[in-house]
Protein backbone atom coordinates (compact mmCIF):
# COMPACT_ATOMS: atom_id res chain seq x y z
CA UNK A 1 0.00 0.00 0.00
CA UNK A 2 1.14 3.79 -0.92
CA UNK A 3 0.82 6.51 1.86
CA UNK A 4 -2.82 7.54 0.55
CA UNK A 5 -3.92 4.29 0.57
CA UNK A 6 -2.58 3.60 3.71
CA UNK A 7 -4.16 6.92 5.34
CA UNK A 8 -7.81 5.58 3.33
CA UNK A 9 -7.18 2.33 5.10
CA UNK A 10 -6.58 3.50 8.46
CA UNK A 11 -9.62 6.27 8.45
CA UNK A 12 -11.91 3.48 7.63
CA UNK A 13 -10.29 0.78 9.58
CA UNK A 14 -13.54 -0.45 11.59
CA UNK A 15 -15.70 0.25 8.48
CA UNK A 16 -16.70 -2.47 5.99
CA UNK A 17 -14.16 -1.25 3.63
CA UNK A 18 -11.59 -2.90 1.79
CA UNK A 19 -8.73 -1.71 -0.72
CA UNK A 20 -8.42 -4.49 -3.38
CA UNK A 21 -5.38 -3.90 -6.23
CA UNK A 22 -5.49 -5.00 -9.95
CA UNK A 23 -1.21 -5.34 -10.29
CA UNK A 24 0.07 -4.89 -13.26
CA UNK A 25 3.55 -5.82 -12.89
CA UNK A 26 4.78 -8.03 -15.63
CA UNK A 27 7.12 -10.30 -13.24
CA UNK A 28 5.79 -11.41 -10.81
CA UNK A 29 8.42 -12.88 -8.77
CA UNK A 30 10.39 -9.58 -9.20
CA UNK A 31 7.56 -7.63 -7.68
CA UNK A 32 7.51 -10.08 -4.61
CA UNK A 33 10.61 -9.59 -3.65
CA UNK A 34 10.23 -5.84 -4.23
CA UNK A 35 7.40 -6.31 -1.63
CA UNK A 36 9.91 -8.12 0.56
CA UNK A 37 12.97 -5.86 -0.10
CA UNK A 38 10.82 -2.27 0.61
CA UNK A 39 8.16 -3.82 2.93
CA UNK A 40 5.87 -2.07 0.90
CA UNK A 41 3.22 -3.73 3.73
CA UNK A 42 -0.01 -5.72 3.34
CA UNK A 43 -0.26 -6.81 -0.59
CA UNK A 44 -1.17 -9.64 0.74
CA UNK A 45 -4.11 -10.81 2.82
CA UNK A 46 -1.93 -10.25 6.80
CA UNK A 47 -4.21 -6.92 7.32
CA UNK A 48 -6.99 -8.08 5.08
CA UNK A 49 -6.65 -4.24 3.81
CA UNK A 50 -5.14 -4.97 0.24
CA UNK A 51 -5.30 -7.80 -1.84
CA UNK A 52 -4.48 -7.75 -5.44
CA UNK A 53 -5.06 -9.07 -8.35
CA UNK A 54 -2.62 -10.38 -10.26
CA UNK A 55 -2.80 -8.92 -13.68
CA UNK A 56 0.33 -8.69 -15.49
CA UNK A 57 1.09 -8.41 -19.62
CA UNK A 58 3.52 -10.89 -20.75
CA UNK A 59 3.38 -13.67 -18.16
CA UNK A 60 0.13 -13.74 -17.20
CA UNK A 61 -0.33 -16.69 -19.54
CA UNK A 62 -1.66 -14.66 -22.19
CA UNK A 63 -0.11 -16.36 -25.65
CA UNK A 64 -0.13 -13.54 -28.21
CA UNK A 65 2.23 -10.73 -26.79
CA UNK A 66 1.22 -8.40 -29.36
CA UNK A 67 -1.72 -7.25 -27.67
CA UNK A 68 0.38 -6.46 -24.61
CA UNK A 69 3.93 -6.01 -25.44
CA UNK A 70 4.52 -3.61 -22.79
CA UNK A 71 3.60 -6.11 -20.28
CA UNK A 72 1.26 -3.87 -18.27
CA UNK A 73 -2.11 -5.14 -19.68
CA UNK A 74 -3.72 -8.46 -18.70
CA UNK A 75 -6.95 -9.34 -19.07
CA UNK A 76 -8.76 -6.99 -16.40
CA UNK A 77 -7.42 -3.91 -17.34
CA UNK A 78 -7.99 -4.11 -20.76
CA UNK A 79 -11.33 -4.89 -20.30
CA UNK A 80 -11.61 -1.74 -18.28
CA UNK A 81 -9.33 0.28 -20.60
CA UNK A 82 -7.09 1.47 -18.24
CA UNK A 83 -4.31 3.72 -20.06
CA UNK A 84 -3.21 4.85 -17.24
CA UNK A 85 -1.30 3.59 -13.89
CA UNK A 86 -2.46 4.26 -10.97
CA UNK A 87 -6.04 4.09 -11.88
CA UNK A 88 -8.86 3.73 -9.01
CA UNK A 89 -12.33 3.32 -8.60
CA UNK A 90 -15.00 3.57 -6.17
CA UNK A 91 -17.75 0.35 -5.72
CA UNK A 92 -20.43 0.23 -3.56
CA UNK A 93 -21.56 -2.69 -1.36
CA UNK A 94 -24.11 -3.63 -4.22
CA UNK A 95 -20.79 -3.92 -6.52
CA UNK A 96 -22.01 -0.81 -8.33
CA UNK A 97 -19.24 1.72 -9.66
CA UNK A 98 -19.84 4.79 -7.81
CA UNK A 99 -16.80 6.37 -8.34
CA UNK A 100 -13.84 6.58 -11.21
CA UNK A 101 -10.74 8.52 -11.48
CA UNK A 102 -9.89 9.90 -15.06
CA UNK A 103 -9.34 6.84 -17.34
CA UNK A 104 -11.29 4.03 -16.17
CA UNK A 105 -13.16 2.89 -18.48
CA UNK A 106 -15.73 -0.63 -18.59
CA UNK A 107 -17.57 -1.32 -21.61
CA UNK A 108 -19.30 -4.12 -19.98
CA UNK A 109 -22.23 -1.66 -20.01
CA UNK A 110 -23.71 0.51 -22.58
CA UNK A 111 -21.97 3.28 -20.86
CA UNK A 112 -18.53 4.11 -20.17
CA UNK A 113 -17.40 5.97 -16.96
CA UNK A 114 -14.97 8.80 -16.33
CA UNK A 115 -16.22 10.53 -13.38
CA UNK A 116 -13.43 12.82 -11.65
CA UNK A 117 -9.87 13.62 -12.30
CA UNK A 118 -6.78 11.45 -12.20
CA UNK A 119 -5.31 13.22 -9.30
CA UNK A 120 -8.10 11.86 -6.93
CA UNK A 121 -7.04 8.96 -6.16
CA UNK A 122 -4.23 10.92 -4.00
CA UNK A 123 -6.48 13.44 -2.79
CA UNK A 124 -8.43 12.74 0.87
CA UNK A 125 -10.76 15.52 0.08
CA UNK A 126 -12.65 14.09 -2.67
CA UNK A 127 -11.95 9.94 -1.87
CA UNK A 128 -13.32 9.91 1.97
CA UNK A 129 -16.58 11.65 1.29
CA UNK A 130 -17.75 8.99 -0.97
CA UNK A 131 -16.72 5.92 0.66
CA UNK A 132 -18.00 7.84 3.67
CA UNK A 133 -21.41 8.55 2.51
CA UNK A 134 -21.56 4.84 0.90
CA UNK A 135 -20.95 3.50 3.98
CA UNK A 136 -23.43 5.44 5.79
CA UNK A 137 -26.10 5.16 3.29
CA UNK A 138 -25.29 1.22 3.35
CA UNK A 139 -25.79 1.69 7.14
CA UNK A 140 -29.45 3.24 7.00
CA UNK A 141 -30.42 0.22 4.44
CA UNK A 142 -29.12 -2.35 6.66
CA UNK A 143 -30.58 -1.30 9.91
CA UNK A 144 -33.81 -2.84 11.54
CA UNK A 145 -35.40 0.87 12.25
CA UNK A 146 -34.63 3.04 9.35
CA UNK A 147 -36.41 6.23 10.94
CA UNK B 1 -14.51 2.66 -50.00
CA UNK B 2 -12.46 1.89 -46.77
CA UNK B 3 -11.38 5.46 -46.17
CA UNK B 4 -15.16 6.09 -46.00
CA UNK B 5 -16.50 2.83 -43.35
CA UNK B 6 -13.67 4.27 -40.94
CA UNK B 7 -14.52 7.74 -41.04
CA UNK B 8 -18.39 6.22 -40.21
CA UNK B 9 -17.17 3.96 -37.56
CA UNK B 10 -15.65 6.66 -36.35
CA UNK B 11 -19.29 9.25 -36.53
CA UNK B 12 -20.83 6.31 -35.38
CA UNK B 13 -18.67 5.56 -32.39
CA UNK B 14 -18.77 9.43 -30.79
CA UNK B 15 -22.42 9.42 -31.31
CA UNK B 16 -22.20 6.29 -29.45
CA UNK B 17 -20.66 7.75 -26.33
CA UNK B 18 -22.45 10.75 -26.41
CA UNK B 19 -25.57 8.85 -26.07
CA UNK B 20 -23.78 6.79 -23.09
CA UNK B 21 -22.44 10.30 -21.22
CA UNK B 22 -26.15 11.48 -21.12
CA UNK B 23 -26.83 8.41 -18.65
CA UNK B 24 -24.54 9.24 -16.14
CA UNK B 25 -25.84 10.66 -13.01
CA UNK B 26 -24.67 11.89 -10.05
CA UNK B 27 -27.00 11.83 -6.97
CA UNK B 28 -26.84 13.10 -3.02
CA UNK B 29 -25.36 10.27 -0.65
CA UNK B 30 -25.00 12.32 2.35
CA UNK B 31 -26.52 15.15 3.60
CA UNK B 32 -24.73 16.97 6.32
CA UNK B 33 -26.79 17.78 9.46
CA UNK B 34 -26.95 21.62 9.94
CA UNK B 35 -26.05 22.77 6.74
CA UNK B 36 -27.70 24.56 3.66
CA UNK B 37 -28.61 21.47 1.96
CA UNK B 38 -30.53 19.68 4.93
CA UNK B 39 -32.01 23.35 5.88
CA UNK B 40 -33.35 24.28 1.94
CA UNK B 41 -34.81 20.22 2.27
CA UNK B 42 -31.94 18.40 0.17
CA UNK B 43 -32.38 14.54 0.55
CA UNK B 44 -30.56 11.59 0.29
CA UNK B 45 -30.97 9.93 -3.52
CA UNK B 46 -31.92 13.29 -5.11
CA UNK B 47 -30.32 12.96 -8.71
CA UNK B 48 -28.14 16.38 -9.44
CA UNK B 49 -30.09 17.63 -12.80
CA UNK B 50 -28.29 21.18 -12.89
CA UNK B 51 -27.05 23.65 -10.85
CA UNK B 52 -27.11 27.47 -12.47
CA UNK B 53 -28.58 26.11 -15.58
CA UNK B 54 -25.18 23.90 -16.14
CA UNK B 55 -26.30 20.09 -16.54
CA UNK B 56 -24.94 17.99 -14.61
CA UNK B 57 -24.19 14.25 -15.39
CA UNK B 58 -20.61 13.55 -13.39
CA UNK B 59 -18.83 14.84 -10.32
CA UNK B 60 -16.74 17.04 -12.28
CA UNK B 61 -19.66 18.76 -14.03
CA UNK B 62 -21.14 19.80 -10.90
CA UNK B 63 -17.45 21.09 -9.70
CA UNK B 64 -17.37 22.69 -13.23
CA UNK B 65 -20.73 24.09 -12.64
CA UNK B 66 -19.16 25.74 -9.39
CA UNK B 67 -16.14 27.32 -10.47
CA UNK B 68 -18.51 28.78 -13.11
CA UNK B 69 -20.79 30.54 -10.55
CA UNK B 70 -17.31 31.49 -8.92
CA UNK B 71 -15.89 33.21 -11.50
CA UNK B 72 -19.36 34.81 -12.50
CA UNK B 73 -19.93 35.94 -8.68
CA UNK B 74 -23.38 34.57 -8.63
CA UNK B 75 -25.05 34.21 -5.28
CA UNK B 76 -28.21 33.08 -5.54
CA UNK B 77 -28.35 29.54 -7.48
CA UNK B 78 -30.90 27.69 -8.68
CA UNK B 79 -30.43 24.11 -8.53
CA UNK B 80 -32.63 21.35 -10.13
CA UNK B 81 -33.35 18.19 -8.73
CA UNK B 82 -35.13 15.06 -9.50
CA UNK B 83 -36.77 12.84 -6.79
CA UNK B 84 -38.91 10.18 -7.47
CA UNK B 85 -39.38 10.99 -11.16
CA UNK B 86 -40.71 14.83 -10.15
CA UNK B 87 -37.94 17.52 -10.86
CA UNK B 88 -37.70 19.97 -8.01
CA UNK B 89 -36.29 23.86 -7.56
CA UNK B 90 -34.18 24.62 -5.09
CA UNK B 91 -32.10 28.10 -4.88
CA UNK B 92 -29.40 28.01 -2.96
CA UNK B 93 -26.24 30.34 -1.95
CA UNK B 94 -23.24 29.90 -3.95
CA UNK B 95 -21.09 27.96 -1.76
CA UNK B 96 -21.06 24.53 0.14
CA UNK B 97 -24.27 22.46 0.73
CA UNK B 98 -22.89 20.44 2.62
CA UNK B 99 -23.56 17.30 0.79
CA UNK B 100 -21.96 14.42 -0.67
CA UNK B 101 -22.09 13.08 -4.19
CA UNK B 102 -21.58 9.90 -6.33
CA UNK B 103 -22.52 8.30 -9.76
CA UNK B 104 -25.52 6.72 -9.79
CA UNK B 105 -25.18 4.71 -13.12
CA UNK B 106 -27.08 1.37 -12.64
CA UNK B 107 -25.62 -0.62 -15.24
CA UNK B 108 -22.18 -0.09 -13.43
CA UNK B 109 -22.00 -3.30 -12.06
CA UNK B 110 -18.43 -4.97 -12.32
CA UNK B 111 -17.29 -8.28 -11.29
CA UNK B 112 -13.47 -9.15 -11.74
CA UNK B 113 -12.37 -13.13 -11.08
CA UNK B 114 -8.83 -14.06 -11.04
CA UNK B 115 -5.93 -14.84 -9.34
CA UNK B 116 -3.89 -13.10 -6.10
CA UNK B 117 -0.29 -12.85 -6.10
CA UNK B 118 -0.22 -16.03 -4.87
CA UNK B 119 -2.27 -17.94 -6.99
CA UNK B 120 -4.94 -18.62 -4.87
CA UNK B 121 -8.10 -17.54 -7.06
CA UNK B 122 -10.87 -14.85 -5.64
CA UNK B 123 -13.64 -12.52 -7.25
CA UNK B 124 -14.63 -9.16 -6.10
CA UNK B 125 -17.73 -10.76 -5.28
CA UNK B 126 -16.19 -12.01 -2.04
CA UNK B 127 -16.31 -8.87 -0.89
CA UNK B 128 -19.76 -7.96 -1.61
CA UNK B 129 -21.31 -5.92 1.57
CA UNK B 130 -18.00 -4.06 1.77
CA UNK B 131 -17.43 -0.79 -0.02
CA UNK B 132 -13.77 -1.49 -2.24
CA UNK B 133 -12.05 1.06 -3.45
CA UNK B 134 -10.21 -0.92 -6.91
CA UNK B 135 -7.07 0.28 -7.65
CA UNK B 136 -4.97 -0.27 -10.70
CA UNK B 137 -1.30 0.08 -9.78
CA UNK B 138 2.15 -1.35 -10.43
CA UNK B 139 5.58 -0.89 -8.97
CA UNK B 140 7.94 0.54 -11.60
Amino acid sequence: MYPHERSLAKIFKDNPFVIIGVNSDSDIDRLKSRIKKDKIPSFGTSDGMLRSFWDGGINSGQSDFRLNSNGTSGLISRRCQIQAWPTACIIDHNGIIRYATKNFRIKTTPAWISLGPTTSLKDEKVMVPIIEGLLKSNDLRNSTYPR
Amino acid sequence: MKKFSIVLLMFLSSVACADELSQLQTEIILVAPNSQASNVGLQVKDVLVSYNGQKITTLESFDNAQSVCFQQKNENITLVIERQGRKVEFVVKYGKLGISIAGRFPGGRIDIVGKDLDGETFSLSDYRGNVVMLVFWGDW
